[in-house]
């Protein structure tokens, strides 16, 4: 399944891009999907501890498993307001 | 009202939308640009939004915030873009029957903002610039 990536702030400029499709296998979970961003955008492992990742603009587990057409994003903590 | 916008907004306007006769106290909050930032001067900021997280992020912070606390309006805007010192970043208003329950929830309403809004602030000095990340972690509402 096709998945797209989306990064934001100092992500996307660290990744120097603002989205990426990655392939994986079914049943992959967003951890995979982490694990292999990671691998691809090894300057995000500076970000390890605190980085954020959304998925269809929500916040959830990375045991959740993604299916077809889901939009992943990968940010640092928010600082609005 | 809950907006992600490059356009500024009108205080006054926003007021006058969520008056209705049942509200007895209005609470703002307005977040502006600061001149000084850790002993640096600086020159503007940047803001960059996830904006169809943002505005989801919003409604769940509107209604979380409806059930916690007895208030009747909710209004929150939040700017992106480049914007300079004293330029507008962000207002919440919210309207209520009576001023206590107006001044918890606007207050909440801004610490949950501030931990789960997908948005980010770039700061520019006159020597650089650099992303301003927060400290927690998104997840609260």
């Amino acid at each position: 399944m096709k998945i797209l990536v989306k990064f934001f702030a100092s992500c996307r400029e660290l990744c120097g891009k603002t989205s990426e499709r990655f392939q994986l296998q079914d049943k992959a979970t967003l951890r995979d999907l982490r694990s292999v961003v990671m691998s691809m955008h090894p300057i995000l492992e500076n970000m390890r501890d605190y980085l954020l990742i959304s998925l269809n603009e929500t916040f959830v587990t990375e045991q959740t498993e993604l299916k077809e057409g889901d939009v992943v994003a990968f940010f640092p903590p928010v600082s609005g307001g | 009202m809950l907006e992600i916008t490059r356009d500024d907004f009108s205080i006054d306007e926003i007021v006058q939308k969520i008056k209705t006769e049942d509200i007895g106290a209005i609470v703002s909050f307005i977040g502006i640009v600061r001149g000084k930032s850790n002993g640096k001067n600086v020159n503007k900021l940047e803001f960059e939004a996830y904006k169809k997280m943002a505005i989801l992020q919003l409604k769940n912070i509107r209604a979380e915030t409806f059930r916690k606390f007895n208030v009747n309006q909710i209004a929150i805007v939040h700017r992106i873009g480049s914007l300079k010192v004293s330029d507008n970043i962000l207002l919440i208003v919210v309207g209520a029957t009576h001023r206590d329950e107006a001044f918890k929830a606007c207050r909440h309403v801004l610490e949950q903002l501030k931990k789960t809004l997908p948005i980010w602030k770039k700061e520019f000095t006159p020597e650089e610039s650099y992303w301003i990340e927060g400290e927690t972690h998104g997840k609260d509402a």
